[in-house]
């Protein structure tokens, strides 16, 4: 686990983030440019332009040909500064054309990682001294970081301390989000297990108080983790906490900004291979070597 | 100057979104990020019933309860449709609701036998410290 426990990125977590990153992105991605073909409530670019030609599927099949291409690019480490731009630039279009049907899926994290990733390697074009395989990881955890501070601010500007003492009232969203499940299945179990939970809520309001704090105060302070992995890699596993609450509480996932945040700041798919799958090849390698 | 560098390395990413957020609003990518910025003493679940009144699960029609959600806020935000806490009016529930099903019917889902679709609004609201409900039509098209 040494080599996670450093301050350095390497090239083996860079490239496991990108595979992670670009799973979640493209599988998203192309839902939507397979879903929708107009931008009835238009929303982010579609106000500036109609862009109607997506109403002729070839245009939407096209787009995604662009995708497979800039994504083969971007995996393989090729031309970076074009495919991040153009992976941002798709990635806007495709997000706000989701939008403009009225599915807020909150994703301007995931675009804007990209445009993070265009930035570090720009930097190093024209600045080479820059370590770009640095920036490159620490551009994103503070696209990151922005987003949950701002999530943080959105609460305080809006609701004030309000937002913690209204604790009661999570009980209606509790009931709303176990409404929805219920709706999309019609499966009363759920119903039940969202209104045992919704009174379980209402009478441990100080429980509830707590946790609300306790996230508020995280979201609010994420710029701690800025300037160290290791202080990244913590308030990562933190954060993962509190999604996981957000999950259980309220059915919510928001694949969008958890997804980008996990990546980063605690990169698991780097965690499992340095510290499960490269141990067992190690020995696979060296029985294979006594045995011979 | 290094030290300029050295806070735009640092911060300078968060200090773009952030400015950026401030200056577009909600403008992808840009956000404020403002789910569940508040927790207000109402909220509303949409369903749809058939000709029986039995819920159709969403599914069914290849769209998702939360969908049906952002849905109906993004309509009554675009129409300036001030809404929450039940004061919307017949009216303007119809011209939401109405909609709202013409954007579901764009997934294309199986309508046979289903007879007359109605758009259903749940309202959760607290009076005192119990929490009461209410079941409100929207909007009904029949489909054969």
């Amino acid at each position: 686990m040494i080599e996670t426990w450093n301050n350095q990125y390497g090239d083996t977590e860079w490239r496991l983030a990108k595979i992670s990153l670009i799973i979640l992105w493209f599988f998203n991605v192309t839902i939507i440019l397979l879903s929708y073909n107009s931008a009835p409530i238009q929303q982010g670019i579609f106000t500036w332009f109609n862009f109607q030609f997506i109403e002729n599927p070839i245009w939407r099949y096209l787009i995604l040909l662009i995708c497979s291409i800039l994504t083969l690019m971007y995996l393989f480490e090729k031309r970076m500064t074009i495919s991040t731009l153009g992976l941002f630039v798709i990635s806007v279009f495709a997000f706000s054309l989701e939008e403009s049907n009225g599915i807020l899926s909150r994703a301007g994290l995931l675009s804007f990682v990209f445009f993070a990733q265009y930035l570090a390697y720009l930097i190093h074009f024209y600045y080479p001294k820059v370590d770009h395989k640095q920036i490159r990881f620490t551009f994103c955890i503070q696209a990151v970081v922005a987003a949950y501070v701002l999530s943080a601010i959105s609460k305080l500007s809006v609701s004030g301390m309000e937002w913690v003492s209204n604790s009661k009232y999570l009980s209606l969203q509790i009931l709303k989000s176990y409404h929805y499940k219920f709706v999309n299945y019609a499966d009363f179990n759920i119903l039940k297990e969202g209104i045992d939970f919704a009174s379980f809520v209402q009478d441990n309001q100080n429980v509830i108080t707590a946790l609300l704090t306790i996230s508020l105060v995280l979201e609010l302070f994420a710029w701690i983790s800025l300037g160290s992995k290791k202080r990244a890699i913590i308030y990562g596993t933190l954060l993962l906490f509190m999604h996981i609450g957000i999950k259980l509480t309220m059915d919510i996932s928001l694949v969008t900004i958890f997804g980008p945040m996990l990546i980063f700041m605690v990169n698991p798919l780097y965690i499992i291979w340095i510290g499960i799958l490269k141990p067992i090849s190690k020995n696979i390698k060296e029985y294979y070597i006594q045995t011979k | 100057m290094l030290r300029m560098k050295k806070y735009f390395l640092l911060y300078g990413v968060t200090a773009l979104y952030i400015a950026g957020a401030f200056a577009f609003k909600e403008f992808h990518p840009f956000s404020h990020f403002p789910m569940y910025n508040q927790l207000p003493n109402w909220s509303y679940v949409f369903y749809f019933t058939d000709k029986n009144d039995s819920l159709i699960p969403c599914k069914k029609l290849n769209f998702t309860g939360g969908s049906l959600g952002h849905l109906y806020y993004n309509i009554a935000a675009d129409r300036k449709i001030k809404y929450g806490n039940g004061m919307e009016s017949e009216k303007e529930l119809k011209t939401i609701g109405a909609k709202m099903l013409e954007e579901v019917m764009k997934q294309k889902p199986d309508t046979n036998k289903l007879g007359t679709i109605k758009l259903m609004r749940k309202h959760f609201f607290y009076i005192g410290d119990k929490i009461n409900t209410e079941d409100k039509i929207m909007f009904y098209k029949k489909y054969d």
